[in-house]
């Protein structure tokens, strides 16, 4: 406890480290239609959020930006948004 | 050789409720004259459009869960893209993974 605070007061502050939504939920398979999952990782202007904001795992990331491309295509999603 | 798949389709939105079935099943008569075996058709229903698709705001979600040989989505993907009653479809493939061995074994 002590080793941390420490830690913090010498650098700057570090955010909380976010762990991955769907390998904590155990998730295979992104569904391109899950579009409520899906909108909890794009931006409001319909950007796909980093995973440095959103704290997914490379593994996922990677299934995650394919979804919302399909999801997009087939109109569930918005290319852009204002 | 057979493989799993999934397509996903927009209707136009001046079809009927009552015909919008009939546009499904032909849909699904496609893949049965290719040679593959409906396992469902999901109605998703009337949605709004995240963007427009030729100029329309609406249209009526379809997925149809199916397999087939491989060979043959191609011509599937002709038969969608002539017929005129669906804006947009996607087809997906359905891997099964570990997944499946497991509702198996359930």
């Amino acid at each position: 406890m002590s080793v941390t605070k420490k830690r913090v007061q010498k650098k700057e502050r570090r955010p909380k480290r976010k762990v991955c939504v769907f390998c904590t939920e155990r998730i295979t398979e992104i569904d391109y239609k899950d579009v409520s999952r899906l909108r909890k990782n794009i931006s409001e202007r319909g950007k796909i959020l980093p995973r440095r904001i959103s704290g997914n795992c490379a593994k996922h990331q990677r299934l995650l930006t394919v979804a919302i491309k399909r999801s997009r295509f087939i109109a569930l999603l918005p290319f852009t948004s204002e | 050789m057979i493989s799993d798949y999934e397509v996903t389709f927009i209707l136009k939105p001046s079809i009927e409720e009552s015909e919008t079935e009939a546009s499904a099943q032909k849909v699904a008569d496609v893949v049965t004259k290719l040679n593959g075996t409906v396992k469902n058709i999901e109605h998703m229903g009337r949605r709004r459009l995240a963007h427009e698709i030729a100029d329309l705001r609406e249209g009526i979600y379809v997925v149809i869960t199916f397999s087939a040989a491989p060979t043959q989505i191609k011509e599937l993907e002709r038969q969608l893209t002539l017929n005129e009653d669906v804006l947009r479809h996607i087809v997906v493939r359905h891997e099964p993974k570990k997944h499946k061995s497991e509702a198996v074994a359930v």
